[in-house]
């Protein structure tokens, strides 16, 4: 839900379609539905991504509505588990919960939290979160966001789900869910729920909707790198090599091709153990249609990936 | 007079939810839902995830989310542009400083009231400074919050510890609440007259009031109607909330507001009506919408 200088909208106009966005996603037959979360950024990037899933839960009856992260160690740990509780009470156990640490300095400079104290935060979060369930009533699947070996022991020690980003090569996503498994199998738990997110874009297979589609998501993925991402210490803008060399990356670990192909690189992860793919078909500033780009992997990608 | 309901949402809610009589007092034309979580409890942003919730069910009715200060009031801030935009600018923020100093409650107001103003701001306060001493290579001297809310005012009213010399502080409403009678409502108004004068006007003077209930979901719309106008006659009641008693089946809920809609909104809209319109809605009306 963001208005971004490449494609200015109403904020209400994009909440408005987002109910429209859930309830197509229903139709089509998609698993669930995920929202990020910033903050102070001139755009209005979500920042209360809670929020935003109650509003699509209540457009919907069936389908599931998860963060893709919540940025648990900027908020109020026994404050976010009675919204939690409420929304669930509301919407039924339709919700996940994927948390995260968050990078951004202004951040955590706006809420007065350090940054220093972000893993053990989120440490004591995860805890009282977990112990409260244990107790009363289900929570939702938890996910762990991020792939450093902290994210990881964090997850697996307590027997929690991992959300891991769109960046991992498959070499990397099968040591990150071989080091997740080693931290199960110390702590003597289950595993989770393992989801992972991809840039997924649809194309007829030409080389002139292939070409369309990397540079749309390099575009969508180049104000965000450029002006937040430190790369060894600057911003991506001051650093416009390694800011290329990141965007690289976005773009050669898309979901890009025919939906049967797609189907393919999905089919990879769930041999690999991902449980849930957290498909990024729409970003406020790519200029391409989502919705149909939606309609094409549900018809196409779909029925090749899930029994239903 | 403007008429809504308050919606319970917390441990203590209804078991069909808040929806259906949300949609039954839009469909009646009532102005206001309010919906609040178990007041006893620590959970103060219920009321705005709730409002989230039903907005994407209903899409007119006005929506108040009670919502107790404690938490950062950057983070109220943002949860509150968030509903206002997804119910395309019907959300009422109300801060409820229940639990908490005096002085929570006003800072929370006047942080919640920067940052849904279109500019940057900056606050060295008792309990926040924002933002925070920075860090990071280029840290900001001050903070946008965003997105903004729909409403370019959004409005914001004020009830519980310390909500009267606040709404007064920043020219805000304050609800009258539950146990607040009527005289002492009263009292207040003066006495925020005395101090605002005529920008007091622009004030509105909401209340919580508990509708009685005979068995089911009876009461008598001639009585309470009386009660309202006199209050409005009294202190300027002009929005009421009224708290449906526990004990009521969903069935009843739902009759409960159709009865407000016919039979009571209908003599609020004006100072008085022929009594002979008054007979025939008693007649044609209260037998079809009897209990």
């Amino acid at each position: 839900m963001r208005s971004t200088a490449r494609r200015p909208a109403p904020h209400a106009g994009l909440y408005r379609r987002l109910r429209e966005d859930a309830r197509l996603a229903e139709t089509l037959g998609f698993h669930s539905l995920w929202f990020a979360e910033h903050h102070f950024w001139y755009d209005g990037w979500c920042p209360a991504p809670l929020t935003a899933a109650a509003y699509a839960l209540g457009a919907t009856s069936e389908l599931r509505v998860g963060t893709g992260v919540h940025l648990l160690p900027l908020w109020d740990v026994a404050t976010e588990r009675s919204v939690i509780d409420t929304v669930i009470r509301l919407a039924g156990e339709r919700l996940e919960l994927g948390v995260g640490l968050g990078y951004r300095d202004d951040e955590y400079n706006g809420l007065a939290v350090l940054r220093g104290r972000r893993g053990r935060l989120m440490d004591a979060a995860l805890d009282e979160l977990v112990e409260h369930w244990s107790h009363e009533g289900s929570g939702p699947p938890i996910m762990v966001g991020g792939f450093s070996e902290a994210a990881i022991r964090r997850a697996g020690t307590r027997g929690l789900g991992i959300f891991l980003p769109f960046s991992l090569s498959s070499q990397k996503l099968r040591t990150t869910l071989d080091a997740y498994r080693e931290q199960l199998a110390v702590a003597g738990r289950s595993p989770g729920r393992i989801a992972m997110l991809k840039y997924a874009w649809a194309t007829d297979g030409s080389s002139c909707e292939l070409e369309l589609a990397q540079r749309a998501i390099a575009a969508s993925a180049r104000e965000y790198s450029g002006a937040w991402f430190p790369l060894r210490g600057r911003l991506g803008f001051n650093a416009p090599e390694l800011l290329e060399k990141q965007l690289r990356l976005a773009v050669d670990n898309a979901f890009i091709g025919e939906p049967q192909h797609i189907a393919e690189q999905i089919a990879e992860l769930d041999a690999a153990g991902v449980d849930v793919v957290v498909l990024q078909v729409t970003r406020d500033d790519l200029a391409l249609d989502h919705r149909r780009n939606m309609e094409i992997l549900a018809e196409g990608a779909l029925p090749a990936v899930q029994p239903r | 007079m403007r008429l809504g309901v308050v919606v319970p949402i917390g441990r203590a809610g209804w078991p069909e939810g808040p929806v259906p009589v949300c949609r039954e007092a839009e469909d009646g034309g009532l102005d206001m839902v309010w919906l609040q979580g178990d007041l006893e409890g620590d959970s103060p942003a219920e009321g705005l995830s709730a409002c989230a919730y039903v907005a994407a069910c209903t899409s007119t009715i006005r929506l108040a989310a009670r919502a107790g200060v404690g938490p950062h009031p950057v983070l109220i801030a943002e949860q509150a542009a968030v509903v206002d935009n997804v119910s395309n600018g019907r959300l009422h923020l109300v801060l409820d400083g229940s639990n908490h100093a005096d002085d929570v409650l006003a800072e929370t107001a006047e942080v919640v009231l920067a940052a849904t103003a279109p500019r940057p701001f900056h606050h060295r306060g008792a309990h926040w400074v924002i933002p925070a001493d920075g860090h990071g290579a280029e840290p900001e001297a001050k903070l946008a919050v965003t997105p903004k809310p729909a409403q370019p005012e959004l409005p914001i009213w004020l009830i519980g510890a310390g909500s009267v010399e606040a709404g007064r502080r920043f020219g805000l409403s304050h609800v009258v609440a539950e146990d607040v009678l009527s005289p002492d409502a009263a009292q207040i108004w003066t006495r925020t007259e005395e101090l605002l004068g005529l920008a007091t006007r622009r004030l509105r003077r909401p209340a919580v009031r508990e509708l009685r209930c005979s068995a089911g979901a009876g009461f008598d719309t001639g009585e309470l109607t009386t009660m309202l106008r006199a209050e409005a006659d009294t202190w300027g009641l002009d929005l009421v909330l009224l708290h449906m008693p526990a004990g009521l089946d969903a069935e009843s809920r739902l009759h409960v507001v159709r009865r407000l809609a016919s039979l009571v909104r209908p003599h609020l809209q004006m100072q008085e009506l022929p009594e002979a319109i008054r007979s025939y809605w008693q007649r044609e009306l209260g037998a079809e919408l009897s209990e």
